[in-house]
């Protein structure tokens, strides 16, 4: 951010704040790491948008595909369904990542 | 006298309007906060950015958090494939940011709250996301949908539930956004009108829901700056599935 004309002893500025951000950072990090882990009621929240917006997104998306294909209401029904596993599946996902439980698949 | 409902704030008027076509294209008061909010961003940016120095003042220390807190971010979910990304980032970030903060303004309008917005932006940023993991990996990103591991004859069931499961993404990602946006402020609106409602007999009962609304006004510019980072997290997130894939 700062222009780099002027001052003489600004060579070594850069460094020397770099030094000093890295022994601040120790202990911050720790904290952020605590941190990042979010309250119980806001996990809550949040695997409840997931959930919902499985079902709606499921639901709405089979409704169009009817409407285009004229099958009412197979495809809905069934995107209704694939839809919720879908939410339920990304609320699992969510939760396995903010508990400290390794990833399932590193690999592929 | 006025209206007070508490879903009165809510309301989108028109102030010029404009119409091509048969097609409502007013400036309203949604677009008239996104406007103020924009100039602000770029007002602060371009103030602290002006007058460089060694010691920052204030706006400088401003802009340079705000360039760090981004920066970190993308550094820590993306990582470093993630620098390019970084001023779409940052405007999604002090946009919404901007937003929610200026929404907390008593009379101002908060436009994160409508889900048309929020959706448009959760929108552009999956069909954003989904055109850089293409470019990147070509067809090989269809990989994404089909999971490492898992015996063929489940393949059929499992690959519609994450196609689907990935196209839920803005819609959780936008609901999120505008459910707590719109909550906070019904909420704020609610306790506000009972200070009203109460002071009309006795002085005394007024002051619960006041220290109430003091309090919930702290707790939403709180909410007002996690929504930004949560919505500005994920983008992270939903970049860096695309570039690694898996």
């Amino acid at each position: 951010m700062a222009r780099q004309e002027g001052s003489p002893d600004f060579k070594d500025f850069d460094e020397r704040l770099r030094r000093l951000r890295e022994d601040a950072r120790l202990p911050q990090d720790e904290d952020a790491k605590e941190q990042r882990r979010p309250s119980i009621g806001g996990a809550g929240v949040q695997v409840g948008v997931e959930l919902v917006a499985g079902v709606i997104g499921g639901a709405l998306i089979g409704y169009w595909l009817d409407w285009w294909f004229g099958t009412w209401p197979i495809l809905f029904l069934v995107f209704f369904f694939l839809g919720a596993a879908a939410g339920m599946l990304n609320a699992y996902r969510y939760i396995r990542k903010i508990s400290d439980v390794p990833e399932e698949r590193k690999d592929g | 006298m006025e209206e007070h409902s508490p879903l009165e704030q809510f309301e989108i008027h028109p102030i010029v309007p404009i119409s091509v076509g048969g097609v409502d294209l007013s400036f309203t008061n949604s677009a008239l906060w996104m406007a103020i909010a924009v100039v602000l961003v770029y007002a602060l940016v371009m103030l602290g950015s002006r007058h460089a120095s060694m010691v920052p003042g204030r706006f400088q220390s401003l802009v340079e958090l705000s360039y760090e807190f981004i920066g970190n971010m993308i550094g820590s979910t993306v990582g470093k494939e993630g620098r390019r990304y970084f001023p779409f980032i940052f405007t999604l970030f002090m946009f919404i940011l901007f937003g929610n903060t200026l929404g907390m303004i008593p009379g101002s309008f908060t436009y994160t709250s409508h889900i048309i917005v929020t959706f448009t932006m959760a929108i552009f940023v999956v069909t954003a996301v989904t055109i850089i993991g293409i470019v990147r990996h070509g067809w090989r990103f269809f990989s994404f949908f089909a999971p490492s591991g898992c015996p063929i004859y489940v393949m059929p069931l499992l690959v519609p539930i994450e196609v689907l499961s990935y196209l839920i993404r803005p819609i959780s990602l936008s609901v999120r956004l505008f459910v707590n946006m719109m909550a906070g402020h019904i909420m704020l609106k609610t306790f506000a009108g009972f200070i009203v409602a109460l002071g009309g007999f006795y002085l005394v009962p007024a002051i619960a829901p006041l220290a109430l609304t003091v309090g919930l006004s702290g707790l939403e510019l709180a909410i007002a700056f996690l929504q930004a980072y949560v919505f500005t997290v994920l983008t992270c997130i939903y970049l860096h599935d695309c570039i690694h894939l898996h």
